[in-house]
């Protein structure tokens, strides 16, 4: 079901979210994984 | 500002008790990493270089890996595979990835439907399966990072107690990484199984995870309140 209060804008706050989430996760996988290669 | 705190509440509350949780933990192993390395005549660090630690870093990744893993047989399980009366499975005999038509792809997508649900090509495929697609990539490459942390923090060790250093292919074929894994692993299937049984007959007014108070026990398969 579209939701109403979309039409006619861009669902910017629901697009922050996807990036804020993926960029923490990924940047945390990088962090790690490159700390724990340099580590040995 | 209010309505984007409204509409995102979700998100933004789970967002701010991970920070929050994560910092605990940062404080915590801070303190019990220096008062270990005092107990074996090592050197402290500070707070800043615990954070990027192979300490830090492995009791992290290893909790990410299980939950991402947990998410990602979720999701993949309940394609296929069924629990009458449960609200988080689909209802018996739609088992499988449904018609087209279910779907809304390729010819069967209308206006509203996202541009790679209806192209009906290799876009509308990897579209189809990209919930699991990036829940298996976080899962592997969180796996990998407790791999790489653990083989540090597991050499450090060795050296500790004067053994040889492994390689590591040689850590990750070591019982040390495997129960780390596998005691994680085994609480997220049991909370999801429990979850699924316990959902059958319990409920939770108002939640989506919960079936709606007065449906039936032993039928409503499926059905969110």
């Amino acid at each position: 079901v579209q939701d109403r209060a979309l039409v006619g804008r861009k669902p910017v706050a629901m697009r922050l979210m996807m990036v804020l989430y993926t960029t923490l996760i990924f940047a945390g996988l990088a962090l790690y994984i490159v700390v724990g290669v340099t580590h040995n | 500002m209010r309505r984007f705190l409204r509409e995102n509440s979700l998100s933004i509350f789970f967002g701010v008790i991970f920070l929050a949780a994560l910092a605990g933990q940062a404080i915590a192993g801070h303190i019990v990493y220096n008062e270990d390395q005092l107990a074996h005549d090592g050197e402290t660090i500070s707070l800043a270089r615990y954070l990027v630690s192979s300490s830090f870093g492995n009791a992290v990744m290893e909790n990410w890996q299980s939950e991402y893993l947990q998410f990602t047989l979720f999701v993949m399980a309940t394609v296929w595979l069924v629990q009458k009366g449960s609200p988080e499975s689909k209802e018996l005999g739609k088992e499988g990835g449904e018609s087209d038509e279910d779907q809304k792809v390729g010819r069967h997508a209308d206006e509203n439907s996202p541009r790679w649900a209806r192209y009906g090509d290799w876009r509308t495929k990897v579209f189809s399966n990209s919930l699991f697609i990036l829940m298996t990539t976080i899962w592997l490459l969180s796996w990998f990072a407790q791999s790489v942390t653990g083989w540090g923090e597991y050499n450090a060790e060795q050296i500790t107690h004067k053994q040889p250093r492994v390689d590591w292919l040689g850590y990750v074929t070591s019982a040390d990484f495997w129960e780390a894994t596998l005691q994680n692993w085994q609480s997220e299937f049991l909370a999801v199984g429990s979850f699924a049984v316990f959902a059958i007959f319990l409920r939770q007014r108002g939640s989506p995870e919960s079936k709606p108070v007065g449906a039936p026990t032993y039928d409503a398969t499926g059905q969110e309140g």
